[in-house]
């Protein structure tokens, strides 16, 4: 084994019934890199994140996960204890609609302060600290801290749900359609933000999108999905500008080049 | 049937000492050990309909069933008094049942079962203190499923309990609980302290006594054994503050303990009196003592 | 000088003395007779037998006597004097295909082997105050004929034959006796059953109805309804044989629920299943209604949000009395607590008067 990855998921396969979630994928992620999973709806791109992070359980293949001692954990095997926990320290997902990542009820202070306080911070003024910083940091007004989400646009709500899942430093972050629901001008700061926090930040990301320019701007490698098979993989740029698969080639294709 | 001998049974109720069978109170005895084994650690038991509803302290009567010896003193306090409806009710239950001796006096009780209150005389090693408790879920209110409170005991995933303080202090400066105030047992579980005010929670921590949690109709039982560390939830900048009326016992003149507000006229005039009817009974027995030697 | 309010003892001693008197009422009225309660108010006994889990007819006559005729309160009598009782053995199972029926419908076949029977049923009266009733000395007559002894098989039997019903699978194990062990989630259909054949009938009433109107999408059919006499059979292992100790009155309901066949099974019928001790239709075609609602995941299907789908929900609040206990306990004095609730708001809005002066 190439021992440079943070996951490294062997031919696993997901059945839904009879119909195929995603069959025979493997693939690597190393620490630092952007990956990006691309494909129609439908073509298992959610089904392969979900499995990867955990919230889906494979029907066949392995997926080994590198935890932060560098022990190779066989991560489709260990008990749900200790995947909550992994999930809750090392990794984090940031889901397309954001009602589904935050509290709605909890104030926007609260929502980033509780993975600190899940992993034992127990001084308020520092996560009220912490808490501004990062309003600050994904660009959402600090006097907003107190309000609960729900009066935020869906724009903010998703700098949100990216700064509470990022605040206790995960060495990977799995994202799905991040800026899917909202307008072309949210959708570029958003990218913008996510470009410039992964690089300073160091941290490894799974991006699944159906949106090739997303992928250009983000993503350091991809791979193309299609009815749940792995048709194609490899540099962003170079699947992008010479597509090998007549899928690929059929997907570059439909995208309007601006 | 013969109908004879069923009347008779209508008429003439035998009962086993305390009431309960004692395959009952071996599977209650069971559950308390295990409880005593993982402080704080909520234990399922199977409860059983008693005379009184359920939320009546039915799981506390349970519970003292089954440590009930002949040779025991009880105390039964509701609201810390020995004399309200409910404390009487219970006390009486056991005169019929049980037939063991009875007290008003803190200091003598082997055995004390309390509803809301923790006796302000502090208890003694050999005392077991029987809490009643209508939710034994201290995340229940926040999270209403069962399974999920489960897990998350099992995982130490408490960081909903924090945000929960958290946002207390963003909205109105303190914490907002005032009674049932959730504690750490031990470092390790949180646990719900039965609904009693804030106040007395100092008084479960390194307790020499025995202090045992029953829920009947939600059917758990907990424990806490002697000498055991009871840490009260806070932040390191937001402590935990005991809180209590910032007056006199008008009757014994103590600024010490627990004190129950009474409207003592039309125009709305307050007086305060120890809500611990046997401590604020011993206080005056002292002070009195006090004037005689002077 | 202020003294400390006592006399809780006195206080209810004479609440439960003038309780007493007010149960008699007015000495000059007879005395009500349990017979009469067992005899003539029925339904009454049966439900509280039905949710006491306790099958004695005297017994809850004398309960609902007891309770002033608080149905409730009479259900609690009859379980707090079940937990006195010794379990010293379990029956073997009722076979209601044996039951000796009084009354027996399907809503699925127009005629079924045994018959349609209506047998006494408030069904198809108009629902008239009968004045008649005032006169207190009817004595009234209902035209005889002998008992069709005809074998009734339960008419779901029919549609296995076919392989239209989808075949309840015998796991071998021992049900579970919930007023024995405690109940978690996730449970088993043997405690769900159990726990809803004591429910109250009003909750699962309300909840059954839910589903008829769009709270979980199934629309039932009354496969069969029957109420009779049945044998309840001991196994004595000294005998070597079995022994009939008693015969009670059951309600049986089975429901036949359309299926739209799912991720893992073919389209099939499938089955609600209601039992309640004497004639309590309503009560057992609402349990058939729930345990079929409660049973989606077993059959692959959706979870739609729907309150009676949710099996927490449903088990933790049907009950009766536990929910009476708990909603009543709040009559208790609770001053401790409101004392603490108001240190905190008075310290609360003194600190926000002295930040606003700021």
């Amino acid at each position: 084994m190439n021992q440079d990855f943070l996951f490294k998921v062997s031919n696993i396969s997901k059945y839904y019934g009879q119909n195929i979630g995603c069959k025979n994928v493997s693939l690597d992620i190393n620490s630092g890199e952007v990956l990006g999973i691309v494909g129609e709806s439908g073509s298992g791109k959610s089904t392969l994140l979900n499995c990867i992070y955990g919230n889906l359980e494979v029907d066949e293949g392995d997926i080994f996960l590198k935890d932060k001692s560098k022990t190779i954990l066989n991560f489709t095997k260990i008990s749900e204890p200790k995947l909550r926990l992994i999930q809750r320290s090392d990794l984090a997902f940031v889901h397309q609609n954001p009602r589904d990542g935050l509290r709605m009820n909890i104030s926007a202070g609260g929502n980033i302060g509780e993975r600190l306080m899940a992993i034992g911070h127990r001084n308020y003024g520092e996560i009220r600290e912490i808490a501004l910083n990062w309003l600050e940091k994904v660009e959402i007004d600090v006097s907003r801290i107190d309000d609960k989400p729900s009066t935020f646009s869906g724009g903010m709500q998703q700098r949100l749900q990216i700064a509470r899942n990022l605040v206790t430093r995960p060495r990977l972050i799995f994202m799905d359609e991040p800026t899917g629901g909202l307008d072309v001008s949210v959708q570029a700061k958003i990218l913008d933000l996510l470009r410039n926090l992964v690089r300073e930040l160091g941290i490894a990301a799974v991006i699944v999108t159906h949106d090739l320019a997303v992928v250009r701007l983000l993503a350091d490698r991809i791979i193309v999905m299609q009815n749940g098979n792995v048709i194609e993989a490899g540099l962003c740029d170079q699947v992008l500008d010479d597509p090998q698969h007549k899928y690929s080639q059929l997907l570059v294709s439909s995208v309007l080049q601006v | 049937m013969n109908e004879m001998s069923k009347s008779d049974n209508l008429d003439i109720q035998i009962y086993n000492f305390a009431y309960l069978d004692e395959n009952t109170k071996r599977m209650i005895r069971r559950a308390l050990l295990k409880a005593l084994c993982i402080p704080g650690y909520q234990v399922p038991f199977s409860s059983r309909e008693m005379p009184m509803p359920y939320g009546w302290g039915t799981g506390g009567i349970q519970v003292t069933s089954a440590c009930l010896i002949p040779d025991d003193v009880l105390k039964v306090i509701d609201q810390g008094a020995d004399d309200t409806t409910n404390a009487v009710s219970i006390r009486k239950f056991f005169q019929k049942t049980a037939n063991v001796a009875v007290t008003e006096k803190t200091s003598d009780a082997s055995i004390i079962q309390t509803r809301h209150r923790i006796p302000e005389t502090k208890l003694k090693e050999k005392q077991i203190l029987v809490y009643q408790v209508p939710i034994p879920e201290p995340l229940r209110f926040l999270e209403p499923r069962e399974t999920e409170t489960r897990k998350m005991h099992a995982l130490s995933e408490y960081g909903l309990m924090y945000v929960k303080l958290y946002e207390d202090i963003a909205k109105h400066g303190h914490i907002e609980t005032a009674y049932a105030y959730p504690v750490k047992t031990n470092g390790s579980y949180v646990t719900d302290p039965s609904p009693i005010p804030k106040f007395d929670n100092p008084k479960m921590n390194n307790n020499p006594a025995i202090q045992l949690f029953g829920a009947g109709r939600e059917q758990r039982i907990y424990a806490i054994p002697p000498y055991t560390n009871v840490k009260s939830l806070d932040f390191e900048d937001y402590p935990f503050e005991p809180m209590k009326a910032n007056f006199k016992c008008s009757i014994c003149g103590s600024s010490d303990s627990y004190l129950d507000e009474i409207i003592v006229s039309d125009d709305g005039k307050r007086s305060y009196i120890c809500s611990d009817t046997d401590y604020c009974q011993e206080q005056t027995r002292l002070n009195l003592k006090k004037e005689d030697q002077l | 000088m202020y003294v400390a309010v006592k006399g809780g003892e006195v206080a209810i001693d004479n609440a439960h003395s003038w309780m007493s008197e007010i149960r008699r009422g007015d000495t000059s009225i007879p005395n009500i007779s349990l017979e009469q309660i067992s005899e003539q108010l029925t339904l009454g006994v049966d439900r509280v037998m039905s949710e006491g889990s306790l099958y004695d007819k005297d017994l809850a006559a004398l309960a609902i006597k007891q309770s002033r005729g608080d149905l409730i309160e009479a259900i609690f009598l009859l379980r707090a004097y079940r937990t006195t009782l010794t379990r010293f053995s379990y029956s073997k199972p009722v076979n209601t295909a044996n039951m000796t029926c009084l009354r027996r419908i399907s809503a699925t076949f127009k005629d079924i082997p045994g018959g349609q029977k209506l047998g006494p049923t408030f069904d198809y009266t108009h629902r008239l105050l009968d004045f008649k009733l005032l006169a207190e000395n009817e004595t009234p007559i209902s035209p005889t004929k002998k008992y069709n002894d005809k074998i009734m098989p339960h008419v779901l039997s029919f549609l296995n034959q076919e392989d239209l019903m989808q075949n309840e699978k015998d796991n071998n194990l021992d049900p579970i006796d919930i007023t024995r062990e405690p109940i978690s989630y996730p449970t088993s259909r043997s405690a769900r059953l159990q726990a809803l054949s004591r429910g109250d009938e009003g909750f699962l009433l309300g909840l059954a109805y839910s589903t008829q109107r769009g709270y979980a999408r199934n629309h039932a059919f009354v496969g069969e309804l029957r109420i009779g006499i049945v044998e309840i059979e001991l196994d004595i292992p000294e005998l070597g044989f079995e022994i009939n100790v008693a015969e009670i009155i059951l309600t049986e309901c089975e429901t036949v629920n359309q299926f739209q066949g799912s991720k893992i099974e073919p389209p099939q019928f499938t089955r609600g299943y209601g039992l309640v001790f004497g004639q309590s239709e309503r009560k057992a075609l609402a349990m058939a209604l729930i345990d079929r609602a409660l049973r989606w995941k077993e059959l692959g299907e959706d979870f739609s949000g729907a309150p009676a789908q949710d099996e927490e929900f449903v088990i933790s609040h049907c009950d009766n009395i536990q929910a009476t206990g708990f909603l009543e306990h709040i009559k208790l004095p609770h001053y401790v607590d409101f004392q603490s609730e108001l240190e905190l708001i008075r310290k609360i809005r003194a600190d926000a008067k002295v930040n606003m002066k700021r």
